[in-house]
């Protein structure tokens, strides 16, 4: 498989003329024996199987952008596309195609056909370019593409113009010419095909003998390489023992652009050997650190842990130890969202959108917090009489009205226990309450409560029609299933809000309280595990984006915020005052050992010297001695058209008009025509066909 | 910045007053590109139309002087921003990106049209040229507006990569040209020629004959140029994967689809050693090849997230 079209052997360039394979023939001499032709070395060699191959592998790599690779979900996740037509891209491995075995298969047919067509012209093409240019009869020198007679000149000066363009020359026995320039860069594909040669064997070493992981390191912490390697996501059978060694993380920090977009992150690490420092050095992105054969790479970061001071001195760091991220469900109050007034005195955001942001509480009694909308950032905290200053602009709270209100039943329907979220009955023109619907037998059921502390109704969906009424820790029967009414009110939320006052700067406006047991309001991000403060158990949650954003402290016990608290801000929880002092970051370290990297990279070497070198054009020109001058003969295998230019530039350093030295040596008009590709001197080749 | 606006102190309300004298620069060299690329269009067609060859020196002329704006518009970028970020390079966005690869076609066109005397060639080249940076002009500031780079980005590999892939791309984008042309002249030698011209025809399609197998060697040789620029661009972004974060390849729809395209382009130079799909068949691979090339650069956004996600257009 050469892209060199005169290595090519004649099998492939379907049904070439024969003067054009005797011409090639006589040029290169013979490229592969007629007897493989039909073997499986003429198969394998084929350059139209190595087309077919090449082009599947491309249109297979394309499955692989189109269908999201990894699990066998993402096929099913695709909308609009019918069952079968996912079973069958399961069953093909779309979703992991690039390590498919079809894929694979390709890939393996492909470098057979790569090695055969390669080991088939390699010693031919070398034999040819060792030996001396062969002569060419007349009958073939006048087949070739270029032809120019040149008047009064004389084959010495043909000879000496060639050398000065850095053609070899060598003398014909007739007393012409015979010379080439680039000879060698007719190697240039072969070249191409032994780099890609080398990145496969590459490619299979680190498969074999190479392991890579990746892992969090908090600052102070220690991991060893036999451990990363051990846990490796990817580890070759063959892989050696890297020793045991170990990696310590002393410091880690990043810095920022002026916006607070993060600039570039550095860990400090150092190596560790039989209880000594061997080794420190600072990477970063772009910048790894190797130590035998171990490369580690600054990858990511996180936030690994919080640390809090409780009361006076007594230091806690908390673990985030949910770096994926867990989704709490909160109790509590949020109002209606409102726009914030533009910042006073900023010209700068006056064309901005003006932010929306809401409050939340977790009952009464609590603080409000002013929470934006867009990313569920805490903007500050408000009580009664502590009033809160944002962009020039002063926030306060006003009267806040409570309900006596029904924030859920708790049921227990046909021994299941549930608990259902009540919503004010008012948008059917009742008064009192009913509860989200559920199913008791057949039907779609919900419960009205026309006084919190009266009997339930237990109401068909569909109809409207009242099924049966069940008192306070009774039971009765609906529709075929036993229904007991247990309790009426969650203790977190009974006596709820009903709405709230907000003065912003001094001007009050009224907002409606919902309570959030009705909504699927939640808060989501890197999660510790539960922990005491304060006497109460909680965890800490990471909601909005990681830098310096503030920490929501979530109690377990009734999934209400305890605190959002801002790195070095103080609150009271319980009995303890509990100062925030800020997140601790976790370096993200990328670790590999690969014995492959010398022989990929000899391989990426070779494939792009290669492909550069196959830009040269391969030239070749027949002299020979006529009565009047010489006559000049010649081809070039990349194409014609720039080699004819320097065959007029020549014509022209020797004094002859170069369109006449073409003319001149065009057939006349009644001469028979000798073949299709010497029917047209000059630089023009018969149609799409180059004599070549 | 945004909302964080009023919090700035005075150096970063310095660099946005900065920003916007470069960007109104920015805004003249562009438009000074567009016009001189569209004017050099007009005068090919001159050239065409009155057959002059004066208007093809002029056009010549034109095409360099919008090569120096492009220049210039590209250095101001740089000038500007790397007092902010050091390590910046004009590739942060997709506007940026663009002026890359025509400053590149227009390098390549300046050299390639002095040895190819190929007929409308510097037309379709200045023609495709304006309608490139007209529309890019037209993309949102959030893909036009120069930001400094991610961590990721830092770093004298992304200059040496991303510069020799945008190369490759300027390579390929005047091999379409060829072949577009070459199936122009096919089709209308093919198809209106012979009964328009008559009696004149079998001059008429001589000289095609010859501007054809000019216009298959040029496409042939743009490829040529090209595809060693993309390997050394895909093979340096793999050498940079490896050195950044210790993988050379991990099948991201970018590298992937430029793979795909050098797939491609490997299978046009093996399918022109058939001597009968030269010509016709090859230009019209190559227009294929392009067309790869174009999900590579701007539809590989569409297909998922990934590191070389540079922005979306809509």
């Amino acid at each position: 498989m050469s892209i060199d079209p005169q290595q090519a052997p004649p099998a492939e360039a379907a049904v070439p003329s024969q003067d054009a394979r005797d011409s090639e023939a006589e040029i290169e001499g013979p490229a592969v024996r007629a007897s493989m032709r039909s073997s499986f070395v003429g198969v394998w060699s084929s350059v139209k199987l190595a087309v077919v191959l090449i082009v599947l592998i491309a249109l297979g790599s394309i499955v692989g952008t189109v269908i999201p690779q990894g699990e066998p979900s993402g096929v099913l996740g695709i909308s609009g596309m019918s069952e079968g037509a996912k079973n069958f891209l399961i069953w093909i491995r779309a979703y992991d195609v690039f390590y498919s075995p079809w894929y694979l298969g390709l890939l393996a047919l492909f470098f057979l056909n790569l090695a055969v067509c390669t080991y088939v012209r390699v010693w031919p093409a070398l034999k040819f370019s060792l030996a001396r240019p062969r002569e060419l009869p007349e009958t073939l020198r006048d087949r070739l593409p270029e032809q120019l007679k040149l008047a009064g000149v004389s084959v010495d000066r043909v000879q000496q113009l060639l050398s000065r363009r850095f053609y070899r020359t060598f003398d014909a026995s007739d007393g012409g010419l015979v010379a080439d320039r680039n000879r060698w860069f007719r190697f240039a594909p072969m070249v191409v095909h032994l780099g890609l040669f080398l990145i496969l064997i590459g490619g299979i070493t680190a498969g074999l003998a190479g392991f890579r992981n990746s892992f969090p390191l908090m600052p102070g912490d220690t991991m060893s390489v036999q451990q990363a390697m051990r846990t490796a996501s990817r580890r070759g059978p063959l892989t050696p023992d890297p020793g045991s060694w170990k990696i310590h993380l002393d410091k880690f920090w990043m810095t920022h652009y002026p916006g607070g977009a993060v600039k570039q992150y550095y860990s400090t690490l150092s190596v560790i050997d039989g209880g000594k420092t061997l080794l420190t050095r600072t990477i970063h992105v772009n910048d790894p650190l190797r130590y035998k054969g171990v490369w580690f790479y600054q990858s990511f970061y996180g936030i690994g842990a919080e640390r809090f001071v409780v009361d006076r001195g007594i230091r806690t760091r908390i673990l985030l130890t949910h770096q994926d991220g867990e989704s709490v469900k909160l109790a509590g109050f949020i109002t209606t969202q409102f726009k914030l007034p533009a910042p006073r005195g900023s010209r700068a955001t006056a064309g901005k959108r003006r932010r929306e942001a809401f409050l939340y509480t977790a009952g009464p009694n609590r603080p409000f917090y002013l929470l934006n909308l867009a990313n569920m950032d805490c903007l500050g905290s408000l009580a009664p009489g502590q009033p809160l200053a944002l962009d020039g602009h002063t926030f306060a709270l006003g009267p806040v009205t409570t309900a006596p209100g029904v924030a859920a039943v708790v049921l227990d329907v046909g021994g299941q226990r549930r608990t259902l979220p009540v919503e004010s009955a008012g948008r059917f023109n009742l008064a009192g309450y009913i509860s989200r619907e559920f199913v008791a037998g057949q039907h779609q059921v919900f419960l009205y409560m026309p006084d919190p502390a009266g009997p339930v109704q237990i109401m068909d969906l569909r109809t409207l029609a009242p099924i049966c009424k069940i008192a306070l820790h009774e039971s009765a029967e609906a529709e075929g299933v036993a229904i007991s009414y247990r309790a009426e009110k969650t203790s977190a939320t009974a006596g709820g809000l009903a709405g709230a006052t907000l003065l912003l700067d001094g001007k009050p406006s009224r907002l409606q309280v919902v309570n959030l047991s009705m909504t699927g309001f939640q808060i989501s991000g890197p999660a510790s595990d539960p922990f005491e403060i304060g006497g109460k158990t909680v965890v800490a949650i990471q909601n909005a984006d990681p830098a310096g954003s503030p920490l929501w402290l979530i109690n377990t016990g009734n999934q209400t915020a305890e605190a959002i608290m801002d790195p070095r801000s103080t609150v009271q929880i319980g009995h303890d005052v509990v100062t925030y002092r800020g997140p601790v970051w976790f370096s993200g370290l990328q670790t590999k050992s690969d014995p492959s990297i010398p022989v990929i990279y000899a391989g990426f070497i070779t494939v792009i010297l290669g492909a550069f070198l196959g830009m040269f054009s391969h030239r070749q020109v027949y002299v020979a001695r006529t009565a009047d001058g010489c006559k000049v003969a010649g081809k070039a295998n990349r194409g014609q058209y720039l080699f004819h230019q320097e065959l007029e530039r020549m014509a022209r350093e020797l004094g002859v008009d170069a369109g006449e030295a073409f003319a001149a040596a065009e057939p006349a008009e009644d001469a028979p025509e000798p073949g299709p590709s010497a029917q047209i001197s000059g630089a023009v080749p018969q149609g799409e066909v180059h004599g070549q | 910045m945004g909302s964080d606006f009023g919090t700035l102190d005075h150096s970063s309300g310095a660099i946005a007053a900065s920003m916007h004298h470069m960007m109104a620069i920015d805004q003249v060299l562009t438009s000074a590109v567009l016009i001189l690329a569209g004017l050099a269009a007009v005068v090919f067609v001159l050239e065409i139309v009155l057959k002059k060859s004066m208007f093809g020196k002029i056009g010549y002329g034109l095409m360099a002087l919008a090569a120096l704006s492009n220049f210039g518009e590209l250095a101001t970028r740089y000038s500007y921003m790397v007092k902010i970020s050091p390590d910046y390079w004009p590739l942060s966005n997709l506007f940026e990106s663009v002026m890359y690869i025509v400053v590149a076609i227009f390098a390549i066109y300046l050299v390639v049209d002095r040895m190819f005397k190929a007929p409308g060639f510097g037309l379709v080249s200045s023609f495709l040229v304006a309608i490139i940076i007209g529309l890019a002009s037209l993309l949102p500031p959030r893909l036009k507006d120069a930001h400094p780079l991610v961590p990721s980005l830092q770093s004298y590999w992304l200059k040496v990569h991303v510069s020799l892939m945008l190369i490759s791309y300027a390579a390929f984008f005047l091999s379409f040209v060829g072949a577009i042309l070459y199936l122009f002249f096919h089709y209308r030698d093919r198809l209106i020629a012979p009964r328009a011209v008559g009696a004149m025809a079998a001059k008429g399609a001589k000289a095609s004959v010859a501007t054809l197998a000019m216009l298959d060697e040029l496409t042939y040789r743009m490829v040529l140029l090209g595809f060693p620029l993309l390997a050394f661009g895909i093979i340096l972004g793999g050498m940079w994967a490896n050195h950044a974060w210790g993988t050379y390849w991990s099948w991201d729809p970018k590298e992937t689809w430029s793979l795909i395209t050098w797939l491609f382009y490997a299978a046009y130079l093996h399918v022109r050693l058939q001597r009968e799909w030269r010509g016709t068949k090859a230009a019209w691979f190559a227009v294929l090849c392009f067309a790869s090339l174009l999900v590579t650069y701007l539809g590989v956004n569409y297909l998922a997230t990934g590191l070389h996600t540079y922005g979306k257009l809509f």
